[in-house]
């Protein structure tokens, strides 16, 4: 009898859990209709930083764009899931957002890692998919017609330094260069690239090994990169702890190489800043398409609003914070010229060789789907203060400032 | 060839650290029978009290750690008191996986709020700076940390077997029933053991922090390297989580010079399965002393 | 019924079923042998990769996928291959993990090969295209169908069922019969019945290979119907969701098993996806494991032996001693 009363117990409490999910379902559903835009990001796990650099780039442009009227006279509003940066979690819940929740349009989560399945979904139900964070060859391998990625190329990510490279007269240019990188769809074409154009350019490969993206321990790897003493160093790096450990490892074996550039990383802004200390970062460059200094009209009110909200420095706003507010602005610019919000509108409108404008400078999409007109930069940390983050190359630009080369000893 | 001296004497120097943080994790596992999957996430714990004490109040990390390894004594008996001596009798190994892996969460949970996913890592003179040393570049925080780290051991081993405290802890290793019978409270030991298995990750913490850069979800990795350390050591042994420590450390990094990164955690589990299949009980675990 | 909820509720179906299988091949290796396998998502991580492999056929060198192997094997062959290559597995892994260990440290050494097994996958990345995954895995019979997608979500449901049923046939063969009783007799006390001249590890062995086989047989359901499987879809905790499943429907028995499926993985986390965004970010994320944690603690706490008790078993002599089910285990475990 006792045992019974604990089973109908035990079936209740669950009964009650789930009736208070229902409710709590049945009650966000509203009577207004606003544009509902589906996102998944990685809010823990692996990427987690990055994942909420991006919703706040995502909400900061829904912000903007709901205090201005809306789109097409509508409110705006997102629909974020997590993936915990999983790739099969990511497809169950863009499948969700689109099949159960009826969004009506749909935006990319960080990292190619994610964007690849991820598009085959959206394209499967016919949606635009326009993200910012995608942009390794492996994204658009599939030759999709609805992907779109807003942000740089990655391939050409660092063409400026080795331009820069061949253009120093002879005595002053590096002989030698390591490239420690990570197994990531994201960096090896990168890095695969630059190693190409340096070695043709007569810079010797002193190191090339791959090392797995789950390491905790980077010390060795590090260490064997400063025995090479090669002049420069291209790491190719996803995260901060990456560049962090490789940094710290080789001031302990008193390596200063003549110039040190990460694939990702010190892009991040503050969160770079603060992993790897102030003085440290002097020097230290990363290639990439803006920056929180970007001298354009846009970007600079955008970084405005972002320190208004969460505070800090232009040089502290991450990267993807920007990539994340240009998928908007590029699908806001269609929705509004198309007047519908047809995925498949949306589609011909952005393949029609439109140039439409971003925080991040104008946008305008090739037949595969990138960003034709994106210019890669070099941006490097300068001084020891953590807060001038300095577009270096290419040199031509107006905006460029004069490299720090070779780069000061670490934390000078 | 010298990359392989460099990786041999690094695996020394950051494998008594490990070994300190797997040290707690046997120690639990030896006396209680509890696998404690939030040992990863309170060494990142730790890394943070040392991140605030030197960051807000200008305490140095290794003074730090008089406050930390108290602080991390009380959230180990906390953890005992609310969750580890409510687990029933049936199936406890089992469950104190399932409720410590909450407990991880929680943790984690709260140090995400408090501090965000952004990455730190702990700071001070001797975290970059290094000495030469036949003709090695000796980082001084390996140098301390391996000291400390041999301190602490050598402090629990004494504790094990030169004091009473020590002898009633190893009583209940071998034999729970019989150390109760013999008038020892075993449930007393249990939360104590549990308290000091939690304070030493405080002190590896502080070294982790200062050699990686984490964020809250940092023990996630940790917790396999742990684990794996405690099996091939064998079973509440500590000499056994030394020298499991210094050779996974070793292994892997002579590997990642020689060979390939990619091979090196590869070839350090294969060395595992070796041993297992060798030596059920890990390389120092006694054999079936509780066996069914 | 909207089109939309047809097709969710087909979803959650499907993957019902594939917990349901899941719960008992774990339930055969925890319920019965009382084996702690705590890499089980290991096999029917093993399985899905099979599948995946079979019916991708094989990478092109500028394929964006790289990957051992490669077929196109037809339909029911993948998923048969992949219960066989999930049996194998555990078939290496039990003779090195179960060689009679203390079933505490069993736990410990399977939770490492769980590990283990991770990290090779991410890091090898010839392997299974590690820790991007595999994607596009071909839907099952599609190409034959002809059908609507949301016909085709009912077809893979009726399919499951099916393998659900064949699954279930399997399990019942070896637990009703008079091997289910030395299982369980060995549970309960394992140098009891290897003096009553049980093979003991050929037992364990039995279960252990059995339950890796019909983990692999789910993976591969699975994998079949989301179409993509990565390092980051079979982590270590996932584990802890079907012991959750099992301690709180009641191990031991094939019902407790469905009734566990159906309230954790599937009622319980299906509810948790329903909660709006709130908190910070990665809250709810976080409450979902909590809650398995404490879900298993309260049930454990309060109702040792599940929603549906293992059924007593009465022996005509022994009445008034029935041979309860957790009685003999818990005074091994702490003598």
């Amino acid at each position: 009898m006792k045992g019974h009363l604990k089973q109908l117990l035990a079936a209740g409490v669950m009964a009650g859990l789930m009736g208070v999910a229902l409710a709590a379902c049945g009650g966000s559903s509203s009577g207004s209709k606003p544009i509902v835009i589906g996102i998944s990001l990685s809010l823990s796990g692996d990427f987690s930083a990055d994942g909420q650099a991006y919703q706040r780039g995502y909400e900061l442009w829904a912000n903007y764009v709901n205090s201005h009227g809306g789109i097409l006279g509508r409110q705006v509003k997102l629909d974020i899931l997590s993936d915990a940066s999983s790739p099969t979690q990511v497809d169950t819940n863009y499948t969700k957002l689109i099949s159960l929740d009826h969004v009506n349009l749909v935006f990319g989560p960080f990292s190619t890692l994610l964007t690849v399945p991820s598009s085959e979904i959206a394209h499967r139900y016919g949606y635009a998919f326009v993200e910012g964070a995608g942009g390794a060859p492996a994204a658009f391998a599939k030759g999709l017609n609805n992907i779109f990625d807003v942000s740089l190329p990655v391939a050409d990510y660092m063409v400026p330094l080795v331009n820069w490279i061949k253009s120093l007269p002879a005595s002053e240019r590096p002989k030698t260069a390591a490239y420690p990188t990570s197994n990531d769809p994201f960096t090896e074409p990168v890095i695969e690239k630059a190693k190409d154009l340096l070695q043709a350019a007569g810079v010797k490969t002193v190191y090339s090994q791959v090392f797995p993206a789950e390491d905790t321990d980077y010390s060795p790897i590090a260490q064997d990169v400063a025995a090479t003493k090669a002049d420069i160093v291209v790491l190719g790096s996803v995260d901060v702890p990456t560049v962090s450990a490789f940094m710290e490892a080789f001031e302990q074996d008193h390596y200063s190489p003549k110039a040190f550039v990460a694939a990702a990383g010190p892009d991040q802004g503050s969160a770079f800043v603060s992993a790897v200390g102030a003085a440290e970062t002097d020097g230290v460059m990363v290639p990439g398409g803006w920056s929180g200094t970007y001298q354009n009209a846009q970007s600079k009110a955008m970084v405005k609003r972002y320190i208004a909200k969460y505070g800090g420095t232009p040089a502290g706003v991450n990267a993807d914070v920007a990539e994340a507010y240009s998928v908007g602005q590029v699908v806001d610019q269609a929705v509004t010229h198309n007047k519908s919000l047809s995925n498949a509108k949306i589609i011909k409108y952005l393949h029609s060789g439109v140039i439409l404008s971003s925080v991040q400078g104008p946008v305008q999409f090739n037949a595969k789907g990138e960003n034709g007109r994106a210019v890669g930069f070099i941006f490097q940390w300068q001084g020891t203060s953590g807060t001038e983050f300095k577009q270096v190359l290419p040199t031509s630009d107006p905006s460029s400032v004069k490299i720090l080369f070779p780069k000061p000893y670490w934390g000078n | 060839m010298t990359s392989l001296y460099a990786g041999l004497i690094d695996g020394v120097l950051t494998g008594a650290v490990y070994a300190l943080m797997a040290a707690g994790l046997t120690l639990i596992f030896g006396v209680m029978d509890i696998i404690n999957i939030a040992q990863g996430v309170f060494v990142v714990l730790a890394a943070y009290l040392s991140y605030v004490l030197a960051v807000h109040f200008g305490i140095d990390l290794f003074v730090g750690i008089l406050f930390t390894m108290p602080a991390l004594f009380l959230v180990g008996i906390a953890v005992d008191w609310a969750f580890i001596r409510r687990l029933p009798a049936r199936d406890r190994t089992t469950m104190s996986i399932l409720v410590t892996y909450a407990v991880a969460i929680i943790v984690e949970g709260v140090l995400t709020v408090i501090f965000s996913v952004n990455y730190v890592q702990l700071r001070a003179w001797y975290v970059t700076r290094s000495f030469h040393l036949l003709g090695f570049y000796l980082p001084y925080i390996y140098v301390f940390g391996f000291g400390m780290a041999v301190v602490l051991m050598a402090a629990i081993y004494l504790m094990l077997y030169r004091t009473r405290f020590g002898r009633s802890i190893r009583a209940s290793l071998q034999n729970r029933q019989a150390a109760r019978l013999i008038g020892i409270n075993v449930d007393r030991v249990s939360t104590l053991t549990f308290g000091i298995g939690v304070a030493v990750t405080a002190a590896g913490g502080m070294v982790f922090g200062a050699t990686t850069a984490f964020n809250p979800n940092s023990g996630y990795d940790l917790i396999s390297r742990l684990l794996s350390i405690v099996i091939l050591g064998g079973l509440g042994s500590m000499a056994g989580a030394m020298v499991a420590a210094i050779s996974m450390l070793m292994v892997e990094d002579v590997v990642a010079s020689v060979w390939s990164p990619l091979w090196s955690e590869v070839v350090f589990f294969a060395a595992l399965v070796l041993v297992l299949t060798l030596r059920p009980q890990g390389l120092f675990g006694r054999s079936f002393s509780r066996a069914q | 019924m909207s089109s939309a909820w047809q097709f969710y509720i087909s979803s959650v179906l499907i993957y019902l079923g594939v917990d349901i299988m899941a719960c008992w091949g774990l339930n055969l290796q925890f319920g019965y042998a009382g084996l702690v396998n705590f890499s089980f998502i290991v096999f029917q991580a093993a399985g899905a990769y099979t599948a995946a492999v079979l019916t991708l056929g094989r990478p092109g060198p500028a394929s964006i996928q790289q990957y051992l192997g490669g077929a196109h094997w037809p339909f029911p062959l993948p998923v048969l291959a992949a219960g066989a290559v999930g049996a194998l597995l555990a078939a290496g892994v039990g003779a090195i993990g179960l060689r009679r260990l203390r079933s505490d440290y069993e736990a410990m050494v399977m939770l490492v090969v769980s590990l283990i097994a991770t990290s090779i996958a991410t890091n090898q990345t010839n392997l299974v295209n590690g820790a991007n995954g595999l994607d596009l895995v071909p839907k099952p019979l599609a190409g034959v169908l002809h059908v609507s997608a949301l016909s085709y979500q009912w077809f893979y449901v009726a399919m499951t069922a099916v393998v659900c049923v064949l699954v279930f046939l399997l399990v019942t063969l070896i637990t009703g019969s008079p091997l289910g009783r030395s299982l369980r007799a060995m549970r309960e006390n394992e140098r009891a019945a290897a003096a009553l001249g049980r093979n003991v590890t050929g037992l364990r062995m039995l279960a252990f290979v059995v339950g890796g086989g019909i983990a692999g047989i789910s993976g591969a359901i699975l994998v079949m119907f989301i179409s993509a499987w990565s390092p980051g879809s079979w982590l270590y905790p996932e584990t802890f969701v079907f012991f959750t499943a099992l301690i709180v429907g009641g191990s031991g028995n094939n019902m407790g098993a469905v009734v566990g499926a159906v309230l954790v993985p599937v009622a319980f986390l299906e509810a948790t996806r329903f909660l709006p965004q709130f908190g910070p970010p990665g809250f709810i994320d976080a409450v979902q494991w909590i809650a398995i944690g404490l879900l298993a603690l309260v049930f454990l706490w309060f109702w040792p032996r599940g929603v549906v008790p293992e059924r007593r078993r009465r022996f005509p002599r022994a009445r008034s001693q029935p041979a309860a089910t957790g009685g003999g285990r818990l005074e091994q475990n702490s003598p």
